[in-house]
């Protein structure tokens, strides 16, 4: 990672400052390598460079000004003119800018505003301390037991426990679910906030026995007592248990992530034994002068004493202390920015924009060079050459500045819109909408982007003699040459765009639909959870086989009552419901196991559901062949599935299915059991694209083994009352369930499409910019470079060559320039779409359209320029020279 | 002449009792402001190229003991003098902040 931020360093230094002698240049080499290697971590390593970035980019700001280069309103004032002068090209510029710069910026905004720690005083020094499952690689649940290990470390002056989950609350009659806390009372202190009404938790509610409290939190006090001054001492019931309010919280709290209410933890060091229990999140404050460094270290000596005197459950876990947003998010142990898939992402994004740049590079240098004579003639009139890059890059600075404050205030919207869409649990006080640092970084961005647009086109132009370019203005012509770097940016271009059409394709592929095999309108989907632990119980002895025997029963319960209610089918319960995208897997039949490991493309691709053995009875859809599931299925070692008859269509291809075996297997993976078809089912929506078009397998679920619980269920009559009865019946059933508000199973797939689409839409318009985007490069780059032949053509013809000739002299390069391209674009195109599931007609159908439209652009591009050069006589052609 | 900026008024001072090199004027700038003034690589140089060409700082010759490779600088007279100069000129504005009890005076401090 130093290495990269190293070989940035260089290369931007080399860019801003060239004029830098060889010794000054190692002397400076030298003092900021001794500063990135001297810095302990690679946090303070990117603050080492992003200071000497900053530095770097000032002293260059400070002797473009020292050389009399100015920016002048006149310039900015040109440069808008000439946006729209040519709205073609500016439209074109602005609209890919303005998604290649919020593309270019979004994997380090959504990292960074991920990480943003809470906003509190000494924010910085909360953290969480949790277990690292060496054998395993990856973070382990802490336990009641781990947190009392842990709760009297010298580095940190406070340490809480806290375990959340949503409940029913019933306030002034109605049951409504609430996101809530078992915490221990120094969750308040850790956070240092005052209640706004009576008093925040305390120790003495968390002895067994104390009388049950609760603290609200300003959401509830608004919603369930219209904000009632007089609220504490009034009683809540929360999953059926009553409790006092003793404090309200102000606006804003919602730690440890977005809860609105908090009971107590109450805590039995006897119950508490080793790796039992339900997991817990161990949070703390670090003391004012220790770090987190020495918490780490403090903490591994604790971890060593537990693994020694707890080898079975803790022999392979190491204690590790990480900041707050880290821990809460079982993010990697230094932040998400210490990823290398971060950088990896961040540099894909800077690619993608650097591509966009070079591509209106191109266009802006063409158009620079149409104007050799203006800039000839202000070269003319004193103008230094730094003066003229300075104005160029105004130019490209005001349609780059433009783009940006475009970009980024559309990027807000959706972003923002797209997350209250997806309704994401992400932490109250995570904002993900454009931030002023992110701004500024926008701006930076569009600095260097006009910087690629503006400084390189201008470099070239103003890179000849004066004398010859006034010379050339004279004559009317450009002096700038392209050479060999022409041909190489055509090529890049067709690939390019052969991608994008590729990439285009894959989203027209996707936007098929159809019905999900049953009457939607009529069936109501939802989802009930039975709450892992309730206030007032011991958390260190939760048991999770007591947990899913309890689920087992309240589904056993549920479906009986409905059943016995008028207007209800039975509910089909399932992991994924019809209509929904249900996951995928990789399969191989019985006698295809010799087939290679890399061969994964000819093993087909199967969707896969656990459902009730009651699933296809309670959707009123036969069985087709053999037999439905049976409880005997649930423990049958054979592994019974039912398939559908895209399945059989598909996969077996049309041969008789029962009996026969087959098996998952991804690539390089272990493959897993036998499974034996016994049943074959119509097709149900399997996946949100092509709902009736996916091979699909069914496993018998057994009750109780998933919470939540997701079911859908056929009702008559009107939606909101079949709504309001369902409701009714789970809290009889079970007052502790949360059950999510039921939808009509049509409009939960309209959602998810409509999601989709947008998706879909805004990838399909930025990827058709680039493509109009490259081919208007294209036809820019070839014309230009057969206009520059013109008086090579002139000569030509003087010397008797016969037009036919000429003509074919021009075509044969462009061809030549052509057909690399597509060499190596094809290629890359068919890579590419061979990893999406679009069928090889359609990737050859997208392919040739692309080899016509971009043939179509190249030989526009030739014929005009050399229909020009052939009508101009042989004697203006020599005098040009 | 207008007065030099703080970067090179810190660089004239860091080199007022002995030739340094760059890396060690950063070093010895940061060390005595506290690390108030942190000095960019691209500052630095920049400034030692244009103080060179203004002969305010010349090259020197390292101690036997240090790194051939690093390049060190002294002040020049002009350049002693240019930091008397400012030193003074910066003096006579504190005392002028003193006198109107804008700043604690210096037995008080």
């Amino acid at each position: 990672m130093r290495q990269l931020m190293w070989g940035l360093y260089r290369l931007a230094r080399r860019i801003l400052l060239p004029r830098v002698p060889d010794r000054d240049r190692a002397d400076m080499d030298d003092l900021v390598a001794a500063r990135l290697a001297g810095a302990h971590s690679i946090r303070s390593a990117a603050g080492v460079w992003r200071f000497e970035f900053a530095d770097l980019i000032r002293s260059a700001w400070r002797a473009i000004g020292a050389r009399g280069a100015s920016f002048s309103w006149l310039d900015i004032k040109v440069g808008a003119r000439l946006l729209l002068r040519q709205p073609g090209l500016s439209v074109v510029a602005l609209a890919t800018l303005m998604i290649g710069i919020p593309v270019g910026l979004a994997p380090i905004h959504g990292v960074r505003q991920f990480e943003t720690q809470p906003p509190v005083a000494g924010g910085e020094r909360l953290v969480v301390m949790k277990n690292y499952d060496t054998a395993a690689q990856n973070w382990s649940r802490s336990r009641l037991y781990d947190f009392l290990n842990w709760d009297d470390m010298r580095t940190i002056e406070l340490s809480g426990a806290v375990a959340t989950d949503t409940f029913n609350v019933v306030a002034g009659g109605e049951s409504q679910p609430v996101r809530g806390a078992l915490a221990t009372a120094t969750l308040f202190d850790v956070f240092n906030v005052e209640p706004h009404l009576g008093r925040g938790l305390q120790p003495t509610d968390e002895v067994q026995g104390a009388p049950d409290v609760v603290v609200i939190g300003h959401g509830v006090w608004q919603s369930r007592y219209g904000g009632d001054p007089d609220v504490v001492g009034r009683l809540l019931a929360i999953a059926g248990r009553e409790h006092q309010i003793v404090g309200v919280m102000p606006e804003g709290f919602q730690y440890p992530s977005r809860e609105n209410l908090w009971v107590p933890l109450r805590i039995n060091e006897a119950t508490a034994t080793a790796g039992r229990g339900r997991d817990v999140m161990v949070f703390g404050r670090l003391t004012v002068d220790s770090t987190i460094e020495a918490a780490r270290a403090e903490i591994a000596t604790l971890g060593e004493r537990t693994a020694v005197a707890e080898v079975e459950t803790h022999e392979h876990l190491l204690p590790d202390v990480v900041s707050y947003t880290t821990g809460l998010f079982w993010m990697p142990r230094d932040g998400l920015t210490a990823d290398p898939a971060f950088y990896m992402m961040q540099t894909a994004a800077l690619a993608v924009l650097l591509v966009v740049c070079t591509n209106i590079g191109m266009l802006m240098l063409a158009r620079t060079a149409s104007r050799t004579e203006e800039l000839a003639v202000r070269t003319a009139l004193g103008a230094s050459r730094t003066r003229i890059i300075v104005q160029l890059f105004t130019e490209s600075l005001v349609l780059s500045l433009a783009a940006a404050s475009i970009g980024l205030a559309a990027a807000d919207v959706v972003v923002r819109q797209t997350l209250s869409w997806l309704n994401l649990l992400t932490p109250a006080w995570v904002d993900f909408g454009i931030t002023t640092s992110t701004t500024l970084w926008g701006l930076g961005l569009a600095a260097l982007s006009a910087a690629v647009v503006g400084v390189v086109p201008a470099l070239k132009v103003t890179g000849g003699k004066i004398q010859q370019n006034i010379q050339n203005a004279a004559a009317g012509r450009s002096g700038v040459r392209f050479g060999g770097l022409s041909s190489m940016l055509i090529v890049a271009d067709i690939a390019l765009a052969m991608l994008a059409v590729g990439i285009v394709a894959g989203a027209w592929d996707t936007q098929a639909s159809g019905g999900l095999g049953l009457d939607a309108e009529q069936h109501l989907t939802a989802q009930f959870r039975i709450p892992g632990s309730l206030p007032g119980e011991d958390l260190a002895t939760f048991d999770p086989d007591d947990l899913a025997a309890r689920v087992a029963a309240t589904q056993e319960e549920f479906a009986t009552r409905l059943g016995a209610e008028p207007g209800f089918g039975t509910p089909a319960i399932a992991t994924s419901l019809p209509g929904w995208d249900h996951p995928g897997e990789w399969m191989e039949l019985e006698g295809d196991e010799a087939l290679a490991d890399d061969a994964r493309p000819a093993r087909p691709r199967v969707r896969v559901a656990r459902v009730d053995i009651r699933y296809f009875d309670a959707l009123e859809h036969p069985i087709l062949g053999g037999r439905a599931f049976s409880t005997a299925d649930l423990d049958a070692e054979a592994s019974p599935v039912i398939v559908n008859t895209r399945f059989v269509e598909r996969v077996l291809e049309g041969e008789s299915a029962l009996g026969r075996r087959f098996r998952y297997r991804d690539r390089g993976e272990e493959a897993g059991p036998w499974l034996e078809i016994v049943g074959i089912v119509g097709d149900l929506g399997m996946d949100t694209d092509n709902p009736l078009d996916a091979a699909g397998v069914y496993h018998p679920l057994e009750p109780g083994a998933v919470n939540p619980v997701r079911f859908a269920i056929r009702f008559d009559g009107a939606v909101d009352d079949a709504t309001r009865r369902l409701r009714a019946l789970m809290g009889e059933v079970d007052s502790t369930a949360i059950m999510s508000p039921p939808v009509p199973m049509n409009e939960t797939v309209n959602i998810d499409r409509q999601l989709q689409n947008w998706v879909s839409l805004g990838a399909m318009a930025f990827i058709a910019a680039v493509l109009i985007l490259s081919a208007m490069s294209l036809y820019a780059l070839m014309s230009f470079t057969v206009a520059q032949r013109t008086r090579e053509i002139g000569i030509r013809i003087a010397l008797g060559a016969e037009w036919g000739g000429v003509a074919m002299t021009v075509a044969r390069r462009a061809v030549a320039q052509l057909a690399l391209g597509f060499v190596l674009g094809v290629p890359l195109a068919a890579w590419f779409l061979s990893a999406t599931t679009i069928t090889a007609p359609r990737i050859a159908i997208a392919i040739g359209v692309d080899i016509v439209v971009l043939a179509i652009v190249g030989a526009a591009a030739c014929v005009a320029p050399t229909l020009r050069a052939l009508r101009v006589t042989p004697t203006e052609a020599l005098r040009e020279g | 002449m207008s007065s030099p900026s703080e970067a090179v008024f810190q660089i004239l001072l860091s080199l007022a009792d002995e030739p340094r090199h760059g890396l060690g004027i950063a070093e010895e700038v940061e060390r005595r402001t506290g690390r108030r003034v942190r000095l960019g690589a691209s500052t630095l140089y920049t400034a030692i190229r244009r103080m060179n060409a203004d002969q305010w700082i010349q090259e020197a010759t390292a101690g036997a003991d240090e790194d051939p490779r690093r390049r060190f600088y002294s002040l020049t007279p002009a350049g002693r003098r240019v930091l008397e100069k400012e030193a003074m000129r910066l003096d006579s504005l504190v005392r002028d902040a003193r006198g109107k009890s804008v700043i604690p005076d210096e037995g008080r401090a």
